[in-house]
């Protein structure tokens, strides 16, 4: 089964293809959670993967067949997060996490696609190592000195690339949204 | 103006990121938690407008005796079996004819041809033959009355037909509230669900797919056909109504239903490994020596005039689906589906199933 049908027979109410996309996804959707809650509480990672997996369910209709894994993605690390604060625990301090711009808007459904484009542009603009400390930091909420360890060079370093990455998509936001 | 970098990024098409998988959690259990969730997350339905003011007196007439929730009421046939029957199996579908018709290139021989990739049928309710609803279902057709409400919402069952053998049923819902019932969500096949988003949700602890019925709905009541299936004991049939913004969802009212103990006229086939009522069949595909870790993807019903009713064609060939709502239940080995038309099964001829023909008696 190729994952355009399986998506297709998931919209049909198929619980197999659910099952199908659980058996391909469980370990990628994992480590989303697992780097976000940490790896000490499977109860809890169990419970926001499968969070993941039955939002892909209730949402199956909207999901194009080329973006299922990024979905899962998504919704896993939104889960996660929102599992944190349920915890009473906040996601870590971010470096510089606020981008100060221009005013535009976001209300009408144009500006929010706009405003998606433009941010998935910016992401897909940054090379490596860049965009995965990019990611590691603003979209996993890993640490400064955790990415650090993790890749291997200087925390500067790290601070660095998430300057650049953080002008990309400021640039990127002005140009096409102000 | 502000914008957090972290937040931006919560609506990322995240497959640009490439990780380690981890191992931690193992799919399996995954699957067992997920379905669960599914099963618990099932939602409301419909009826049409007669036989809702009908059944709306009803409820009050429960209310007003202090009768609670979930008390057994007994069942009487619906005033209006035809009416109640419209709603599932003569509305047009909510795809208005949207039949999903894709082809694809093939390169044969040097020459580029069509190929049919996708045949889907937009899942029409197919037009109802009285005769034979009358036949085998209106007795089955049972008038509720039960209701529940949570905050604004009152959810109000309408009326049920059920086999109990079969282990599958309709129920008819609506879910009313003054102020608006906005937060749901309906798929292109017409089906309902609740996202996360939604500040409330409907959902039944028994696997179903429910559709809307636009015939009826209006912005302040849902009308809502459900099709259910009971094949093995999940325990009380419960629905319930209640926050779905919440992350637990524990803020909710529940409502218990009673089910009817006896079942429409049937066919048999294989010694029992087959049987097919008019609303639908089960299969054991451990019998038939069918995997059991797939559904099955070939059933079609051939009739004493030579005529056909493919129930499953997933191949090359095309994409059929004529069933309603279909499970493959793991523990049981049982799959069990519920047609989206009524079937006249004393003029079955033979069922074929993967390719293996069971003639009728």
């Amino acid at each position: 089964m190729t994952e355009s049908w399986a998506l297709r027979a998931l919209k049909a109410g198929d619980t197999s293809a659910l099952e199908w996309f659980i058996d391909r996804y469980t370990g990628y959707v994992s480590a989303v959670v697992i780097n976000i809650i940490g790896s000490g509480r499977r109860e809890d990672i169990e419970e926001i993967v499968s969070d993941a997996f039955f939002v892909l369910w209730q949402n199956a209709g909207k999901i194009k067949a080329s973006g299922v894994k990024g979905y899962l993605a998504g919704v896993a690390r939104n889960k996660a997060v929102d599992f944190l604060r349920s915890q009473g625990a906040e996601t870590l301090p971010l470096e510089e996490d606020v981008l100060v711009l221009p005013d535009y808007t976001t209300e009408d459904e144009m500006g929010k696609a706009c405003e998606r484009w433009a941010v998935q542009e910016a992401v897909l603009s940054m090379e490596w190592p860049e965009r995965e400390i990019f990611l590691r930091h603003y979209f996993l909420f890993q640490p400064v000195r955790d990415i650090a360890r993790l890749m291997d060079m200087p925390e500067n370093t790290v601070k660095t690339h998430l300057r650049r990455g953080r002008e990309k998509l400021k640039g990127l936001l002005e140009k096409e949204l102000t | 103006m502000e914008k957090r970098i972290s937040e931006l990024l919560s609506d990322l098409d995240a497959s640009v990121i490439e990780f380690p998988e981890s191992n931690v959690v193992s799919a399996d259990r995954i699957k067992e938690i997920t379905m669960k969730k599914i099963n618990e997350n099932k939602r409301a339905l419909h009826v049409r407008s007669k036989a809702a003011r009908i059944m709306l007196i009803a409820a009050a007439f429960v209310m007003a005796l202090g009768i609670c929730a979930g008390a057994y009421m007994g069942f009487t046939q619906h005033d209006d079996p035809a009416g109640v029957l419209h709603s599932f199996f003569e509305q047009e579908s909510y795809a208005k004819g949207d039949r999903i018709v894709e082809y694809e290139n093939v390169e044969v021989d040097g020459e580029i041809y069509e190929k049919l990739k996708t045949n889907m049928p937009a899942w029409e309710r197919m037009p109802l033959d009285k005769a034979v609803a009358e036949k085998y279902i209106y007795p089955y057709v049972y008038g509720m009355g039960e209701t529940m409400t949570w905050e604004d919402y009152t959810l109000t069952v309408e009326a049920m037909v059920y086999d109990a053998p079969m282990g599958c049923g309709l129920l008819y819902y609506t879910i009313e509230n003054p102020k608006g019932v906005e937060g749901y969500d309906v798929w292109v096949n017409g089906e309902v669900n609740w996202p996360v988003s939604s500040p409330w949700y409907a959902a039944f602890l028994h696997p179903e797919h429910s559709y809307i019925d636009e015939e009826q709905t209006t912005d302040t009541k849902l009308y809502l056909c459900s099709y259910f299936v009971t094949v093995r004991d999940w325990g009380d049939f419960e629905i319930r109504l209640g926050d779905g913004g919440e992350f637990k969802r524990a803020n909710r009212s529940t409502l218990i239903l009673e089910l009817p103990g006896e079942g429409m006229d049937s066919i048999s086939l294989d010694g029992g490994n087959v049987t097919v009522s008019p609303i639908g069949m089960s299969v054991d595909k451990e019998a038939l020596g069918l995997s059991l870790t797939n559904d099955i993807d070939h059933i079609t019903l051939r009739f004493d005039d030579g005529s056909e009713y493919i129930v499953e064609q997933d191949d090359d060939e095309a994409f059929i689906s004529n069933s309603a709502y279909a499970i493959s239940d793991s523990d049981t080995h049982l799959s069990c589906r519920l047609f989206n038309s009524i079937i006249d099964i004393d003029s079955i001829a033979e069922v074929e199933i993967e390719g293996q023909v069971f003639k009728a008696e």
